[in-house]
């Protein structure tokens, strides 16, 4: 053989994304690999960059939830609590009772439906798109109880800072969690699709493994983290209504793909049970107190999205623009931990992989 | 899933079959804004507040201007008006077909009354 | 924010940092994000910890053109926020590993957010899309038609 026909050894480089048929998110990544195996992964990201931090210095604080909503279409109603916790930390305010369980009832509506979305994606990302349509038949009931409540099917816009601007009475709460109940059976009949299913279990199972110490080293949140081992979860620290409800957090010893997808279907079925409760037990009063002061010093909140714990930081110079706003999202906490699953994963396995950290790459690149 | 799958084949389809079939929006839900432009003072609130610059309001010239494509059906113009003659439809607005502007704006123009004239002079009787 | 979630906030000096970074490693406290404010005359930066669901904060100020030490030897995960820093705010930040010399951003526009005013230099803003019409506008002929701020001359 001569020099030009000798077959070249050594590492390959692949780019993966921002365009690709299973890809739900643009992401990119430059994969290198031998032999179908991954050695590296860098990833880039920015494809979807609206510069909407900057957009803080020209809007009125207060319109500006509107905006900060929109930073994700999925966690939207919690990217606007975030970010009215965040300015009601700064300016001292005390949201009305009602309020704070209005806002937990629509922050674990959002989390049902979210879920239920990423179910419906995994299954589609392995090849399986009946059970993607069968998921997401399943959360239009969700998303009509929300369109029926709040106004909107996915981006709600009823959080304000001060309370929230839509108040549906109690006879409409009760009557959406009963419509409710035919979602939980449902998502347990699915359950059984996922967990028990050999084609599925051969896609998930010891796929993308992460260990308990190296999640919580690399910053992982979310059901990520709760898939390795770690109990943590933002709503133990009591916002919103939260401090008046029990609730369980869902934890996972396995570490891989299947114990995430574990976690999110059990998940689902803990926010609909709490949907249920705080629509019976949800007291009366005033939604939203007028705000009209002027911002002035820093306020920080911690909320839990779908995905994990986002943070949330503003700061104000004395003027209704504020000076700084920022999301640090659970996604962009992990990419890390998502990058270190893909070493040594094969190729096919990267989609799954991508997924299941349930990536929302406009969250990360606001 | 087998299941799941034999008894789709005897459940009715989960879709609609839009637009033959047209689901009826929520009493509450988000839709398009219009405007009792009789009530309009022309004060310019919906522009200053509006989270996608959506509106033009310009009070010499009496015209309200409003590019519904780039209303986000956010409310706060709703809430931001002193003259409450803003309101929000349960429908959102529909998709046109390009070149048709009539779908996309609606402009409203009132021209200002004329400055009342200095009193002429007496005629010569 | 409820009041069982404790924060605390400390002021450290750039010499100081690393020292302060390595006592918290030590104690096992983990990365939760790094934040990057910029003003005319300098840039912060808050880096957070997390232990438990307590938070302990960092905070260091800058002057314009100060270096900072790049915590990523010891924490990991602070390469995608210290990338993500340095590309957006222009803030040097010496020895990040993996350094990914402004890949993992790609923008077009260098330091975009950044407001620093160094003396003698004029600050650049981007023009936000569809400006009302009364601001100037930096092409002088379409207004702020151009998306992500592309009419900014170089």
């Amino acid at each position: 053989m001569s020099e030009a026909t000798r077959p070249v050894r050594g590492p390959t480089t692949i780019p993966f994304g921002p365009q690709h048929p299973v890809l739900p998110e643009p992401l990119h990544f430059d994969l290198t690999l031998e032999d179908e195996r991954i050695v590296d992964a860098v990833p880039q990201i920015g494809y979807i960059h609206r510069g909407l931090e900057m957009l803080v210095e020209k809007r009125d604080y207060l319109d500006y939830t509107r905006v900060a909503e929109r930073v994700c279409g999925i966690c939207s109603f919690m990217h606007g609590m975030g970010y009215s916790m965040a300015v009601e930390d700064m300016l001292g305010i005390e949201v009305p009772d009602r309020a704070r369980w209005l806002r937990t009832f629509w922050c674990e509506l959002e989390r049902a439906h979210s879920h239920l979305m990423w179910l419906g994606l995994a299954a589609d990302a392995f090849g399986f798109e009946n059970l993607l349509m069968a998921t997401w038949r399943a959360r239009e009931i969700i998303l009509d109880v929300a369109e029926e409540t709040a106004g909107g099917r996915v981006i709600y816009g009823s959080c304000n800072v001060g309370g929230v601007n839509r108040d549906p009475d109690d006879e409409t709460l009760k009557r959406c969690a009963k419509e409710l109940e035919k979602v939980r059976a449902e998502v347990a009949r699915l359950a059984e699709v996922f967990v028990g299913e050999p084609t599925v279990r051969h896609r998930l199972e010891g796929v993308g493994i992460l260990g308990k110490d190296k999640a919580y080293a690399l910053g992982a949140v979310g059901p990520m983290l709760r898939a390795s081992g770690v109990d943590y979860d933002m709503r133990r620290t009591g916002y919103a209504a939260y401090s008046e409800l029990s609730f369980s957090t869902v934890v996972e010893t396995a570490g891989d793909c299947m114990a995430r997808a574990k976690v999110r279907i059990r998940e689902i079925e803990e926010s609909l049970r709490l949907v249920a409760e705080v629509a019976t037990r949800i007291p009366g009063g005033p939604v939203a107190i007028p705000v009209k002061a002027v911002p002035n010093g820093e306020g920080w909140a911690r909320v839990e999205q779908p995905r994990g714990e986002a943070l949330y930081f503003v700061r104000a110079a004395g003027k209704r623009n504020l000076e700084r706003f920022r999301v640090r999202t659970p996604t962009f906490a992990n990419i890390p931990a998502m990058v270190e699953a893909m070493h040594g994963a094969e190729l096919a396995d990267v989609p799954t992989i991508i997924l299941t950290i349930d990536p929302c790459i406009s969250c990360t690149e606001r | 899933m087998a299941r799941i799958a034999f008894r789709n084949l005897f459940t009715r389809p989960a879709t609609r079959r839009y637009p033959y079939v047209v689901r009826p929006s929520f009493e509450k839900s988000r839709g398009r804004i219009v405007i009792d432009f009789d009530a309009c003072i022309l004060c310019g609130s919906c522009q200053r507040h509006c989270p996608a610059n959506a509106f033009e309001v310009d009070r010499n010239a009496g015209r309200w201007w409003i590019d519904r494509f780039r209303c986000v059906n956010c409310g706060i113009c709703v809430e931001a008006c002193p003259k409450k003659c803003l309101m929000m439809e349960n429908e959102r607005s529909k998709s046109v077909v390009s070149g048709d502007q009539a779908g996309r704006e609606e402009e409203h123009i009132r021209p200002p009354a004329p400055k009342p004239q200095a009193p002429a002079a007496p005629a010569q009787l | 924010m409820s009041a069982n979630l404790m924060h605390d906030i400390e002021e450290v000096a750039t010499d100081g940092l690393l020292k302060a970074v390595d006592s918290l490693l030590l104690d096992g406290w983990r990365l939760i994000q790094i934040l990057a404010l910029s003003s005319e005359s300098g840039n912060e930066i808050n880096y957070s910890f997390g232990g438990g669901y307590a938070m302990k904060t960092l905070r260091v100020k800058l002057g314009p053109k100060d270096p900072v030490p790049s915590i990523t030897s010891y924490y990991a995960a602070a390469a995608f926020y210290e990338n993500e820093m340095r590309d957006l705010f222009g803030i040097r930040i010496e020895r990040i590993h993996p350094d990914w010399h402004g890949d993992l951003l790609g923008g077009a526009k260098p330091k975009p957010f950044s407001r620093v005013r160094i003396a003698g230099t004029s600050v650049e803003r981007p023009v936000p899309l569809n400006a009302p019409a009364t601001s100037v506008s930096q092409s002088g002929s379409e207004g702020a038609a151009a998306p992500g701020g592309e009419g900014g001359s170089k």
